[in-house]
């Protein structure tokens, strides 16, 4: 046996009772009524989680302690953070990494791939009609008063179709596994979804960390990702495929998402420009450059459609160009995603894409919604409020998971000021049923253990003209906080590498 | 390239530079008052420090040292801290990660998280040296990969182009601050070696003490060194070879905008002075030295107007 070296001031007695990372987790307690991804029971690994057993056999417990170290450092050094926001400021901090990964298996995600491909085309059809033909309104599958009523009804998008009549042409699908072993989906992000660097950068360090983790693993890579998305951008212009000048507008470094900003449009090879880097001239738009001015065919924008156009929407914006809009409908250059996505991003709407799937496409939805219910809706009204303790209330257009309520975790008063605040604006709220998210076993630094905590995921879809891709896995967000159903980074989530395995 | 982008580089270059000699000229000038021969004249030291980093110097309050090395040092609300300066090197990276090499973020990065992490009360009590000394390892490994992994493109002379600025500007106003010194150590009665004393603290804080001491046989006078940071194109913090590299890396920017070949002229007209100064007494080396000081800051303004002007193209 080699030298030791013991980073920790551990007592001998932890030494002793932990020293490898199967003993660590030997520890591992099941929480109850919760689907377990790693064990099917206590100490029996799950089968596609066996390639994990013998490397938790043969790690010391101090090495994995200095490992994760090493993990933090690095995402320090490389500077992957976000931008937290309080009422006071607004500070930089590190997504926080989790060592052990999420593995999928090969038939699982060969069923969520399709799945995925199918919502995702139903959805730009949908988007489609409705500023078109709109027959799924007329046809009544759909309310059409939840979308006319919807903010993010674009009136301007109204007989417009752009490239390939593709809308969403990156949507962020977060995914849930309930207690009954099965995925649902818990809703869709059509209008700026973020978090697909930290997938990519999620992998980097456990590779840099742990490289014989990936040795004679079968792993999809992710590293495609920025390649795949490039091509999509140049999928959906009106250019020639040689020529298409395809750049990221960005609202800036101050931005809570700038590092996913810079990120992609460095691995893309494209300029990362903010609103002032764009002008409009002859409805065509253009960068402010040094020199000969160049022209713009793509523009993928991170910033929502109220900062686009301040000739078109807020007008105070400083984050967008002025007549932008205008060259878009002129087709003079492609916006991704489309003005106008929000419409079925709301999560009222989200209840209806099983209805859409079918009436499009003529398919049975591959997966199943979270069951969920419309406030708006008088019945379904009647039912959130009666069965309100066992229900999660959502706003339906807010992401980050802010505004989400767990009931029962609120006094009696409370309760009560939520139930006049929906019932005073049904329009505004959906409600779900708790779903017990699934658990995976996660490193909890300040217990030194390891823990189950819940988790979600996060699918990225890039859907181009004749074109359409699923980055493998996607990222595993992690509520570190022990009982916490809330994933999200800005609520103290943190993420996970996800493996999925190849056939 | 975008015009933004253009700036941002150039303000990287400046403020990388910047922190690299304010460090190295605080860290030299606080030290000389542990000498004997100066230990008397800390308050003038102080003021002389606060000076150079564009503190305001009128008050006649007697300067508390432990103050005056935070505010120089840490204090985030003064623009011209080392800490301020580190800040704005690293904001202007970060607004350039997909354009820069991962090396050059990365390194830039640690450097304000070293700085952001330093313990103030430590560095005022006794930990100026540490600091100091660390930021300027650390701006030297950030040149080091500017120069190894950044491709000789417009990219890296607009960033060039502020480095050689701020290094010019930064000679400059250390050469006043110390004339000035210099002259008024003598209105206060002080003897010649005292006076001598400013001018290695001033190679020092160059980087030139043993490059001139080398070159001139350890023989130190204000010719010899005045001359020696102004016209010797042999040493390469000199400004003749400062504004030598600044027109080579100006001229290698692939846009030649209108107006062009009179900045050119205009540097090459500064290079022509810096090359053929020679020292005759200290009214002339003031009068050299301001005129240099309006000339160089009218760089920067020429170079704003030239290539960072947003309004040119809409």
């Amino acid at each position: 046996m080699g030298t030791r070296k013991i980073p920790f001031n551990l007592t001998s007695r932890e030494i002793g009772k932990f020293n490898t990372m199967q003993n660590l987790l030997g520890q591992y307690k099941l929480k109850d009524g919760c689907f377990d991804e790693v064990f099917e029971q206590k100490g029996t690994y799950r089968p596609e989680y066996k390639l994990l057993e013998s490397i938790a056999n043969n790690m010391d417990v101090s090495t994995f302690y200095s490992l994760n170290e090493e993990a933090k450092l690095s995402f320090f050094n490389q500077g992957i953070t976000y931008a937290l926001y309080t009422a006071q400021e607004s500070t930089e901090t590190i997504f926080q990494f989790d060592l052990m990964p999420r593995v999928v298996s090969a038939e699982e995600w060969d069923v969520l791939e399709r799945g995925l491909i199918q919502r995702n085309t139903a959805l730009n059809m949908f988007i489609h009609d409705v500023y078109n033909d709109a027959k799924i309104l007329k046809d009544k599958v759909v309310p059409a008063d939840l979308i006319y009523s919807s903010k993010h009804f674009v009136h301007e998008m109204k007989g417009f179709s752009p490239v390939g009549n593709i809308y969403c042409h990156i949507a962020g699908t977060d995914l849930i596994r309930h207690s009954d072993g099965n995925y649902y989906i818990l809703e869709d992000n059509l209008r700026s979804p973020s978090g697909v660097s930290y997938v990519l950068s999620n992998r980097v360090t456990l590779t840099r960390t742990l490289p014989n983790l990936f040795q004679g693993k079968r792993i999809h890579p992710v590293s495609q990702y920025p390649k795949e998305l490039l091509e999509t951008l140049r999928s959906v212009s009106n250019q020639q495929e040689d020529d298409v000048v395809c750049v990221l507008l960005t609202p800036g470094q101050y931005n809570s998402a700038y590092y996913e900003h810079s990120f992609l449009a460095k691995m893309m090879g494209i300029e990362l420009v903010e609103g002032p880097d764009l002008f409009v001239e002859n409805d065509k738009v253009y960068m402010n450059t040094i020199g000969k001015k160049v022209k713009v065919d793509v523009i993928y924008r991170r910033i929502d459609d109220a900062f686009l156009d301040p000739e078109v929407f807020r007008k105070d914006s400083m984050l967008g160009v002025k007549g932008l809009m205008n060259a878009y409908l002129k087709g003079n250059v492609t916006i991704v995603n489309a003005p106008g996505t929000g419409i079925s991003d709301d999560k009222a709407v989200c209840v209806f894409v099983p209805d859409m799937i079918k009436y499009y496409l003529s398919e049975e939805p591959i997966i199943s919604n979270v069951p969920t219910y419309i406030c708006e809706k008088p019945a379904d009204l009647a039912y959130v409020l009666e069965n309100i303790s066992s229900m999660v209330i959502k706003p339906v257009d807010m992401s980050g998971g802010y505004g989400v309520t767990i009931m029962e975790e609120l006094t009696k008063e409370e309760t009560e000021e939520v139930k006049e605040k929906i019932k005073a604006n049904p329009r505004e709220y959906i409600a779900q049923p708790k779903m017990m998210l699934s658990c995976h076993a996660t490193y909890i630094e300040d217990l030194r253990q390891f823990e189950p905590r819940h988790i979600d995921l996060r699918t990225f879809a890039l859907m181009g003209k004749d074109r359409s891709y699923i980055l493998p896995g996607g990222l595993t967000r992690v509520a570190l906080k022990r009982d916490s159903l809330i994933v999200n980074s800005s609520q103290g989530g943190g993420s996970k590498d996800t493996w999925v395995m190849m056939n | 390239m975008l015009v933004r982008v253009a700036e941002n580089l150039y303000w990287t270059g400046r403020y990388i530079k910047r922190a690299m000699y304010l460090s190295k000229f605080l860290r030299v000038q606080y030290f000389s008052t542990l000498d004997a021969s100066m230990a008397h004249n800390l308050e003038f030291t102080l003021r002389s420090i606060q000076n150079i980093f564009g503190n305001d110097t009128s008050s006649e309050k007697k300067l508390v040292e432990d103050e005056v090395l935070f505010e120089v040092g840490f204090k985030s609300d003064n623009p011209s801290s080392i800490f301020s300066t580190i800040a704005a090197a690293r904001e202007n990276t970060r607004a350039l990660r997909h354009v820069l090499s991962t090396e050059i973020w990365e390194s830039t990065n640690m450097m304000y998280h070293f700085a952001r992490t330093y313990n103030t009360d430590y560095f005022v009590e006794r930990g100026l040296y540490d600091f100091t000394t660390k930021v300027e390892e650390k701006v030297k490994i950030i040149r080091s990969n500017i120069h190894s992994t950044m491709m000789r493109t417009d990219e890296y002379y607009f960033l060039m182009l502020g480095s050689w600025l701020e290094e010019a500007m930064q000679i400059l106003r250390i050469l006043k601050s110390k004339l000035s010194d210099t002259e008024i150590l003598s209105q206060n009665g002080e003897n010649i070696p005292i006076m001598q004393y400013q001018w290695t603290i001033t190679l020092k804080a160059l980087e030139s003490f043993d490059l001139h001491n080398r070159y001139f046989h350890n023989s130190t006078s204000i010719k010899s060194v005045v001359e020696f940071l102004i016209s010797t194109y042999q040493f390469p913090r000199s400004l003749f070879y400062n504004f030598t590299h600044l027109i080579r890396d100006v001229k290698k920017i692939s846009i030649k905008p209108e107006g062009f070949s009179d900045f050119v002229f205009m540097l090459e007209k500064l290079e022509s002075d810096a090359k053929f100064f020679k020292y005759e007494d200290n009214d002339q080396l003031h009068e050299f030295l301001d005129d240099l000081i309006v000339r160089v800051a009218s760089i920067h303004d020429i170079c704003g107007q030239l290539y960072f002007n947003k309004s040119s193209n809409s």
